[in-house]
C-alpha cells in the first residue's frame, strides 16, 4: 500500500530523515518507534504530503506522492501529534467542519459524525466548546476529526501523549477496531508498550536513520541472545548493585530502589553470578525473575540509551 | 471545502470571542453615543459650526462714483459682508495688504479679500457692453484655517458669479431696450441691484465646507460621528483578520487542512472573505445601531449599499495584507500594533475624530489614502444629498486600495504554501 524509498530530509546541517525505506501493507498496524527528535514526525510529515522530502519517494499504490498526491489525501486520515482544533467551536462544529475539508455533506456527513463520535466516546459533549474539553477528550476529538472520510490509510503520530489512562486506553482500544474494519495504521509512539500491544510491523528509528525493523520477533532476534533478569531485595543494597553491574555476563544493569535490573547476553551464566553475589548480601533476596525481552530493552541494546532519554 | 466553509468558520471563531466583539462592536456603539452628545455643540442645525471668522479686505479699487442709474457701490462685496446672516459668523476689517499678510501669518486673521484695483470700474464697462479688463477678486488663507477660508472663498466665489450674471443681465436688458427704441429709465431704475446682491448672503452649512457646494442636507454630530466612528472601527475587522493564518498555524489546522487537499490560495481567499463579510456584518450592526437609536437617514440606499460593500473591499484587502504579514514574521504583536497604534493614525487622518473640515488641508489630501477617509467621505456625501457623481471617486478610491493591497497580500503569501 505505501513504500518510502531513501526518504532524506535535512534541515540546515540536521539530517533529521537520513535515507529510510520501509513498506506498510494493507490492514497493517505499522510501529514507527523512537525517541523524541529521532525523525518520527518529520517522516510522517512527508507522507502526509506536509513535507517536501528533500531526496527518495514515496509510493501510495503504486503511485508517487511527488507526481500526484490526490490519491493518497483522499484517503488519508491525519491524527497529528499536538492538538489540531479550533477550541473556539464545539466539537461537533469542529466535525462538521473537518468532515467539510474532506468533501462530505449533508446526510452523510451527520452520519459519520454519529458513527466517529460513538467510536471516541465523546456523544455527550459533542455541543460543548473543545476549550472545555479535558486533554483526553481532546485528544480522542483529534483523532475523531481524522476518520470521518473513512479513511484507508490513518497516520497517527503520538496520539496518546499527556493524557490520563483512561482517555489512553480508549485511544488504544479505538485503533485496534479501526485496524479490525479494516484500515491501515502507521502509528508512531515512543511509549513502547503502546507498540508492542498494537503492531503487527514497526521500525525502529535513531538520529533519522532506521536501526531496525521487521515483526517484533524479527527485531528481538536481531539484536541477538538478550535476557533481562529482575532481582528483588529487602533492602537497598549500594554494594550490590555496583558488584552485579561489574559482573562479566553483564550488559547493563540499573538500580531502582530495592530492585536491580540486569540485561545480559546470557540468562543461565548471569542469573548464577547475581544469585551468588546476592548470597553474600546482607539484604535479603525477595525475588529473581528472567523476564521476556522486550522492546525497551532491545532499543536500549541497539542505541545505548533508554527510549525516553 | 467549499470556500463559505472556511468563511462561516472564521466567522463564528470571531463572533464568539468577547474581546473581538468588544472591539468590534461594543467600543464603537459607546464612542458613537458618547462624540456624539460630547461634541454635539460643534454642529448646529444647518451642519457644522465653524465658529466665527475674522477676515480682511485688502481694497485697492476704492468703487465708483454713481453713473446714471447704476450705483455699483451697491453691489460691492460690502454689500454681502454687510448681510445679517454673514455678519453673524464674519467679522472684516480693510486694511493694507501688507498688513492683512502680517495679521494672516500671526493667525490674526482666517484669510483675506483682494479686491484689484479698478474692479469696478470693469464691472461698469461690463455692464454698460464695453470691453473689461476681466481683473478678479482672491482670496488668501490661512493653511492652518483651511475650513474657514474655505467658507469665505465660496462666499466670494457665489458673489462674483452673480455680479457677472447681473452684469450680462443688463447689458441683454440694454440691448433689447435699444433694438427696439423703447428705452426707458424707469425701466432700469427697478433693478434692485442692492437686494439682489444681498439675497447671496446665506450662511454656508458644513456641505460648503466638505464638498464645496452648496444647499446640501446637513451633517449633525450624531449621523458624522455614526459614520466616523464607524469607518474607524472597521479597521479593527483587519485587525481581527490579521491573524486568521497565524492562530491556524498556531493551532496546527494549517497542517490539517494542508494534509485534507485545501489549498493555500483557497485558504487564503476563504480568509480574506471572511474578513469582507465580517466587514459588512460590522458596517451593518453599527449604522443599523444609528439608524434606530439616533434616527439617522443615510441618504440613498442603493447607494448606501454600494458604499458599504466598497468600503469592506478596501478593509478585505487591508486585512489580506496584514493576515500575510503576521503569518510570515510569525509575531501577533503586529496586528495588535496595528489595532493600537495604526488604527488611531488612520483614524485621525481619515477625519474619524474630527471632520476633515476643521483640519488643514493637507488632511483631506492624506485622508483620500486611507480606507476609513475614503468611506467617511462617501457616506457623508450620500447623507448630505450628493450625486453619485461626486461619491463614485471615493468608492472606486477604496476598490482600488483594497484590490492593491489584497494584491501585495496574494503576492507574499508563501509560494510553497500556496499549493
Amino acid at each position: 500500500m505505501l513504500q518510502i524509498i531513501n526518504l532524506k530530509k535535512y534541515f540546515k546541517n540536521i539530517k533529521a530523515v537520513d535515507d529510510i525505506s520501509f513498506a506498510v501493507e494493507k490492514g497493517d498496524i505499522f510501529g514507527l518507534l523512537g525517541p523524541n527528535g529521532a525523525g518520527k514526525s518529520t517522516a510522517i510529515s512527508m507522507i502526509a504530503t506536509l513535507l517536501t522530502p528533500d531526496g527518495g519517494h514515496i509510493l501510495y499504490n503504486g503511485g508517487d506522492i511527488a507526481q500526484n498526491p490526490r490519491p493518497l489525501r483522499q484517503n488519508l486520515g491525519l491524527v497529528p501529534q499536538e492538538i489540531a482544533l479550533y477550541p473556539g467551536l464545539s466539537g461537533l462544529e469542529n466535525l462538521k467542519f473537518w468532515g467539510r475539508a474532506y468533501g462530505l455533506s449533508g446526510a452523510a456527513l451527520s452520519r459519520r459524525i454519529e458513527y466517529v463520535s460513538e467510536i471516541i466516546g465523546i456523544n455527550e459533549r459533542l455541543k460543548h466548546r473543545v476549550k472545555k474539553y479535558s486533554g483526553g477528550m481532546k485528544r480522542r476529538l483529534n483523532i475523531g476529526a481524522a476518520l470521518l472520510h473513512e479513511p484507508k490509510l490513518i497516520i497517527m503520530d503520538e496520539p496518546t501523549v499527556g493524557i490520563d489512562p483512561q482517555s489512553r486506553s480508549h485511544i488504544l482500544d479505538t485503533v485496534q477496531r479501526l485496524a479490525e474494519n479494516g484500515a491501515t495504521v502507521i502509528y508512531t509512539s515512543h511509549y513502547m508498550e503502546e507498540v508492542e500491544l498494537l503492531c503487527n510491523r514497526l521500525c525502529i528509528m535513531d538520529n533519522g536513520r532506521i536501526i531496525a525493523s521487521g515483526t517484533k520477533d524479527e527485531i528481538v532476534k536481531s539484536v541477538g541472545a538478550l535476557s533481562e533478569l529482575e532481582l528483588k531485595l529487602s533492602k537497598r543494597d549500594e554494594r550490590l548493585f555496583t558488584a552485579v553491574a561489574a559482573a562479566k555476563s553483564v550488559v547493563k544493569a540499573t538500580s531502582d530502589g530495592s530492585v536491580i535490573s540486569v540485561i545480559a547476553n546470557d540468562a543461565e551464566k548471569a542469573s548464577r553470578e547475581i544469585l551468588a553475589l546476592a548470597g553474600k548480601s546482607s539484604a535479603g533476596i525477595v525475588s529473581f525473575e528472567i523476564k521476556r525481552v522486550s522492546l525497551e530493552t532491545v532499543f536500549l541494546n541497539l542505541t545505548g540509551r533508554a527510549l525516553r532519554d | 471545502m467549499k470556500l463559505k466553509d472556511i468563511i462561516l468558520k472564521d466567522i463564528r471563531v470571531v463572533l464568539r470571542d468577547r474581546v473581538a466583539l468588544m472591539f468590534i462592536f461594543l467600543m464603537p456603539v459607546v464612542l458613537i453615543t458618547i462624540l456624539s452628545f460630547a461634541l454635539g455643540g460643534l454642529f448646529t442645525a444647518e451642519g457644522f459650526s465653524m465658529g466665527h471668522i475674522n477676515i480682511a479686505v485688502v481694497d485697492n479699487d476704492g468703487g465708483q462714483p454713481q453713473s446714471g442709474a447704476f450705483d455699483i457701490n451697491e453691489a460691492r462685496v460690502y454689500t454681502v459682508l454687510d448681510a445679517e446672516d454673514v455678519a453673524s459668523f464674519i467679522s472684516y476689517e480693510i486694511m493694507e495688504e501688507s498688513s492683512a499678510k502680517d495679521k494672516l501669518d500671526a493667525g490674526g486673521i482666517d484669510a483675506y479679500i483682494t479686491i484689484p484695483d479698478g474692479f469696478s470700474a470693469n464691472i461698469m464697462r461690463a455692464m454698460s457692453g464695453m470691453e473689461s479688463g476681466g481683473t478678479q477678486l482672491s482670496v488668501t488663507g490661512s493653511p492652518n484655517s483651511a475650513f474657514k477660508a474655505g467658507i469665505v472663498n465660496s462666499i466670494v466665489k457665489a458673489y462674483a458669479e452673480t455680479l457677472s450674471m447681473l452684469s450680462t443681465d443688463i447689458k441683454l436688458l440694454i440691448n433689447s431696450v435699444t433694438e427696439s427704441g423703447n428705452f426707458s429709465r424707469q425701466t432700469i431704475e427697478r433693478l434692485d441691484i442692492k437686494s439682489f446682491v444681498k439675497s447671496l448672503a446665506q450662511p454656508p452649512s458644513v456641505n460648503i465646507s466638505l464638498e464645496g457646494v452648496a444647499a446640501r442636507e446637513p451633517l449633525t454630530s450624531f449621523s458624522y460621528y455614526s459614520i466616523a466612528m464607524t469607518c474607524m472601527f472597521i479597521l479593527y475587522s483587519a485587525g481581527q483578520g490579521s491573524t486568521f493564518l497565524y492562530t491556524e498555524s498556531e493551532e496546527r489546522t494549517l497542517q490539517r487542512l494542508s494534509a485534507s487537499g485545501v489549498s493555500g490560495v483557497k485558504l487564503l481567499c476563504g480568509k480574506a472573505f471572511a474578513v469582507f463579510a465580517l466587514c459588512l456584518i460590522q458596517l451593518t450592526a453599527l449604522l443599523g445601531f444609528s439608524t434606530l437609536v439616533f434616527g439617522i437617514n443615510w441618504g440613498n440606499p442603493y447607494i448606501f449599499m454600494a458604499i458599504s460593500a466598497c468600503a469592506a473591499v478596501s478593509v478585505t484587502g487591508l486585512g489580506t495584507l496584514l493576515m500575510v504579514i503576521v503569518y510570515r514574521a510569525g509575531n501577533p504583536g503586529i496586528g495588535t500594533v496595528f489595532q493600537s497604534v495604526i488604527v488611531q493614525v488612520l483614524a485621525l487622518l481619515g477625519g474619524s475624530f474630527l471632520p476633515l473640515a476643521v483640519l488643514p488641508k493637507f488632511f483631506s489630501s492624506l485622508a483620500l489614502f486611507t480606507p476609513n477617509g475614503l468611506a467617511v467621505m462617501a457616506y457623508t456625501g450620500n447623507v448630505s444629498g450628493a450625486p453619485l457623481g461626486e461619491i463614485l471617486p471615493f468608492m472606486l478610491g477604496s476598490v482600488a486600495i483594497g484590490v492593491v493591497l489584497a494584491a501585495a497580500g496574494a503576492a507574499l503569501f508563501p509560494r510553497e504554501r500556496r499549493a
